[in-house]
């Protein structure tokens, strides 16, 4: 039976929900139930989507097409790929509390740009990912090779706005902090779409007039390493430090920023800044003491750009303690490896990942001390993870074949 | 999954804990039959000493054995709660369904002291106090002190997203914790650190589910190194909104205090009250008494000033008195919240706010500094180090006994709310505007943070039989967390939910709960966990005990 007048009708009753032009045919849908890129403009207009999809049993996707889609066993069910950006109103910009609460279609990019108008910023770096959604940021980036710098990803979220596959909306404005049973915006940070469609999210915003960023450069990891822990240790407290080493194809920015080879580390250090009691000067004197410091500071956007493209970064980000990252830093003596990130350096530890196609033995040491300490094996979760999914979603909508 | 006699189940759990780790005698099922909230107070002044007792006690010594007591109770749903220290007051241990009542006091080692990652690891039974012990002896601290430190646990920390005073520095007991592991009724134990890529935050949505999931049994938890120094200060306000126009300053300059609370003008009264130095208005006399029959476990004392006695000048007025005569006072003032309330809201007094700074020594030199500019720009006055450190040296000095006001016929209780700077104010006043004709009111703000603040309530009612009493405390909760949620806040910061606030739930998390189904039918597919807690869809113990009268799956 050809299903392809019930394509039609799909697309006729998907019609009713969006207006035509917000629904664009794909063209491998021809075949099956049907395929189409679906951007919803409103939450009402989300919710009625993801009702009618789980009414025809469609298979909603919140990621680009691939041809395999087209195969079984999705090519009989009619497939949606949901686009979020026209869903990119600024719901809420509260000053006061520091909160920005924004439609999750917004890019990176917007967002950072929207915030710098009025002179605050996210705890997120934005330039590696300047074309992605906050949505798909936060559905599915948390184990990507980036992180915040003022926190965990998580902890820069203060509350969700989610859409169950269903077609039922959930989630509120949130509290700084809460004793109301578990944190159930946690089940869909991270889990990349799996549970349900984030609509919004309300985020800290921090001000970005009293921004400085101080770069140094260290003769191997261990000095690096030594030199951040001790100055955690003496409660220099900055918003973030990070620390780099250039891919091998950014020869150009190394040395534009004055890296050397007998000075190959960046450390790159935020202070909170003048009004936080500890003066700027502090944290530069203990870095400059130990290190070389790098004049004109390097600042974010181009210590980014030292790093290989975002395609690149397909290695995993693992959390190690201090104690694991000293131990991995002895191993590797001298030898550091290019492309080299750590980031969200804490008094704990930090999360540390390796380009990938970066050779050698140092490169190699690093990745088996990111394996030694990831975790592998499908875990006890997974079972409980399944019966989350079959309950919230017992028709499997939503990223189906995620697993 | 057939029912089992009292004398089998003892059985079974005596061949798995030992004859002298459980118990079915009068005095523990008493002793475990409620915990901190002042409602089980009620009910005893109504002469129902243990409305709600367990079938029985154990002591079970590790895992394991928690483990094989989990899977017989799932196997033969029989209701199972979690008990740490009891000192919660919420009623989340009250065994309302029966069954059996798992103390995990004696899992209480601490495993391992990472001093260079800056890293504990420790059993979930052990005691607040003790486990800082340890960490102090190696240098360290975890950073978390609740007033209860004494007398609760780790574990009870975990699953009641605990808050120490020094949370504006350190975090709550959530941001302190790195993993989990936690014992479920299928006889599994699920470590939350086992986060694979794309996988949810288990750890969060462990932490916080009250004994409704697992039992939790050991965590990993970040510390601190021990501060050099420790730097304490007050400042007067005139007027509350320049106080926390003040705090959310300091807060959102990047400061990280360890502790900075402020009071309101009655409550500050009763502060400034204490300093030595500070010459106690006559308009504090009258208060005074009812303010030391409000010191009680949750009675504001807690999270608040300590306990004060009271004061020598009221003591001889009060001698001559008969004590009928003062009670007679105290509860004809109790019968007239308003007017109470308006004298109080009267009180011509500055708001006082406390601000702590600790590490080193340098550094929170200039912290103090900085936290001084700042709030002296925004009309804060400095009022010296001597109430900061009054504040510091007592804050331990609780009543862990109940507040004498309920000898009176009367209850204190304490609600602890939380919402963003931008709502503070409107949500304080409109908690008070609900509940000032029906209980006496005093507040303060405590646990700031970047984006808002948490505001403790205490509230003191009275009716003049037992029965009137419980309807009234009722009534009381619904309108107090009707006006939270009404106003943007939410119904609690760190006491978690229990019984007592459980009828919020639905409008604190909306749609949200169907996570909660999810879990709840994913981990603990019978209802065994401390049934009839936290969220108000799983007060059914499986299919068997619907409409069960409080009793278990045990048969007596
Ligand atoms: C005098 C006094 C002062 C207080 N001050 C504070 C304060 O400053 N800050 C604050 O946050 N709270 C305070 N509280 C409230 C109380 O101490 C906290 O709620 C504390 O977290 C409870 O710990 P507990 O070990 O006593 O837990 P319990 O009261 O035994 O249990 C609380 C809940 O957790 C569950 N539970 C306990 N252990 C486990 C476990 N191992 N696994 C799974 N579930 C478990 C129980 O089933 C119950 O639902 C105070 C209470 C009193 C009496």
């Amino acid at each position: 039976m050809s299903s392809r007048p019930h394509a039609v009708g799909y697309l006729d009753e998907l019609r009713q929900i969006v207006p035509t032009e917000q629904i664009e045919p794909q063209l491998d849908g021809d075949e099956g139930g049907g395929s189409w890129a679906v951007e919803p403009a409103t939450q009402v207009e989300l919710v009625e989507v993801l009702r009618w999809a789980n009414q025809r049993h469609a298979a909603v996707f919140t990621r680009h097409p691939r041809r395999s889609d087209a195969q079984p066993p999705f090519s009989r069910r009619p497939r949606i790929y949901l686009r979020g950006r026209r869903m990119k109103r600024v719901k809420d910009l509260d000053v006061v509390s520091g909160t920005i609460t924004v439609q999750s279609g917004i890019t990176m990019a917007e967002l950072d740009e929207l915030l710098g108008e009025r002179s605050f910023t996210t705890g997120f770096p934005t330039r590696p990912w300047r074309q992605e959604s906050l949505g798909a940021v936060l559905a599915a980036a948390l184990d990507a090779h980036w992180g915040p710098r003022y926190g965990a990803m998580e902890s820069e979220v203060v509350s969700l706005g989610v859409v169950f596959p269903d077609g039922t909306a959930a989630g509120g404005r949130g509290a700084p902090r809460r004793a109301v049973g578990p944190d159930f915006d946690r089940l869909f940070l991270g889990s990349r779409g799996r549970f349900g469609i984030i609509y919004e999210a309300t985020l800290r915003i921090y001000p970005s007039a009293g921004r400085v960023a101080l770069s140094y450069a260290a003769p191997d990891l261990a000095t690096a390493l030594a030199t951040v822990h001790a100055g955690l240790l003496a409660g220099l407290d900055p918003r973030a430090v990070e620390i780099v080493t250039p891919a091998p194809d950014r020869e150009w920015g190394k040395k534009r920023v004055g890296l050397t080879a007998q000075n190959p580390v960046l450390v790159l250090v935020e202070p909170w800044g003048p009004i936080a009691g500890r003066p700027v000067s502090w944290v530069d004197d203990h870095f400059a003491e130990k290190l070389v410091k790098l004049e004109p500071p390097v600042g974010w956007n181009v210590h980014e750009g030292l790093l290989p493209a975002p395609r690149a970064w397909t290695a995993p980000v693992v959390a190690l303690s201090w104690r694991e990252l000293e131990a991995l830093a002895a191993e590797l003596g001298g030898d550091v490896p290019a492309g080299l990130w750590l980031v969200r350096c804490s008094e704990h530890g930090g999360w540390l990942s390796v380009a990938a196609g970066i050779e050698g033995q140092a490169a190699d040491t690093v990745r088996a001390a990111l394996v030694a300490h990831s975790v592998q094996k499908p875990t006890m979760w997974k079972r409980i993870q399944d019966q989350l999914k079959a309950e919230l979603d017992p028709k499997d909508i939503l990223n189906p074949g995620l697993g | 999954m057939a029912r089992v006699s009292q004398a089998e189940l003892v059985r079974v759990l005596t061949g798995i804990v030992g004859a002298d780790n459980l118990s079915t005698s009068r005095p523990d099922k008493v002793a475990y039959s409620a915990d901190f909230w002042p409602r089980a107070q009620i009910w005893k002044l109504a002469g129902e000493v243990e409305r709600y007792p367990p079938d029985c006690v154990v002591w079970p010594k590790d895992t394991a054995e928690i483990t094989q007591i989990l899977a017989y109770c799932h196997e033969h749903l029989i209701p199972v709660v979690p008990f740490g220290g009891g000192s919660g007051v919420c009623g989340g241990t009250v065994p309302i369904r029966g069954g059996v009542v798992i103390d995990v006091k004696r899992l209480r080692r601490v495993l391992a002291v990472d001093p260079v990652s800056l890293t504990v690891s420790a059993e979930a039974g052990i005691n607040g106090q003790h486990i800082e012990d340890h960490l102090n002896a190696a240098g360290l601290t975890l950073g978390h002190f609740p007033s209860s430190i004494m007398c609760s646990t780790l574990g009870g920390w975990l699953a009641a997203r605990s808050a120490g005073q020094f949370s504006s520095r350190y975090g709550k007991i959530e941001d302190m914790v790195l993993g989990l592991k936690v014992a479920t009724p299928d006889g599994a134990v699920l470590d939350t650190a086992e986060r694979a890529p794309g996988a949810p935050d288990w750890t969060q949505l462990i932490v916080g589910s009250e004994g409704t999931l697992g039992v939790i049994t050991e965590a990993v938890l970040k510390v601190q190194p021990l501060p050099e120094a420790r730097r304490l200060r007050a400042y007067r306000f005139r007027h509350l909104a320049d106080g926390l126009k003040g705090a959310r300053a300091v807060m959102q300059a990047g400061l990280r205090p360890i502790v900075l609370r402020l009071y309101d003008p009655f409550d500050s009264l009763m502060a400034f009250g204490k300093d030595p130095e500070q010459k106690t208005s006559p308009r504090t006399r009258p208060f005074d008494a009812i303010r030391s029959l409000l010191s009680s476990p949750s009675g504001g004392a807690h999270d608040d000033a300590p306990a004060k006695k009271v004061p020598g000048f009221l003591a001889k007025r009060l001698e001559p008195w008969s004590k009928k005569a003062k009670h007679a006072a105290i509860t004809t003032a109790l019968s007239a919240p308003t007017l109470l309330n308006r004298l109080a809201q009267a009180a011509p007094s500055p708001c006082l706010m406390i601000v702590g700074f600790e590490g080193p020594a340098e550094a929170i030199h200039a912290d103090a500094i900085a936290a001084d500019e700042l709030l002296t720009a925004c009309g804060g006055v400095d009022a010296g180090a001597r109430l900061g450190e009054s504040w510091l040296e007592h804050r331990y000095a609780v009543s862990f006994k109940q507040s004498r006001l309920y000898q009176l016929g009367a209850f204190v209780d304490t609600m602890e709310v939380a919402t963003t700077w931008d709502r503070l104010e409107t949500l304080y006043h409109g908690v008070r505007s609900a509940l000032s004709p029906h209980v006496f009111i005093m507040a303060h703000f405590s646990h700031a943070y970047r984006e808002g603040c948490s505001i403790y309530f205490t509230f003191a009612g009275y009716r003049k039989d037992a029965a009137r009493l419980e309807q009234h405390y009722e009534r009381v909760w619904q309108l107090a967390t009707d006006a939270v949620v009404a106003n943007g806040g939410t119904v609690s910061h760190h006491h978690g939910v229990g019984l007592s606030k459980m009828a919020a739930m639905p409008r604190e998390h909306g749609e949200m709960l169907r996570v909660w189904r999810a879990l709840k039918d994913a981990i603990d597919p019978h209802g065994v966990m401390n049934p009839g807690k936290l969220f108000p869809d799983t007060t059914e113990v499986a299919a068997g005990s619907a409409g069960g009268a409080a009793r278990s799956m045990v048969r007596s």
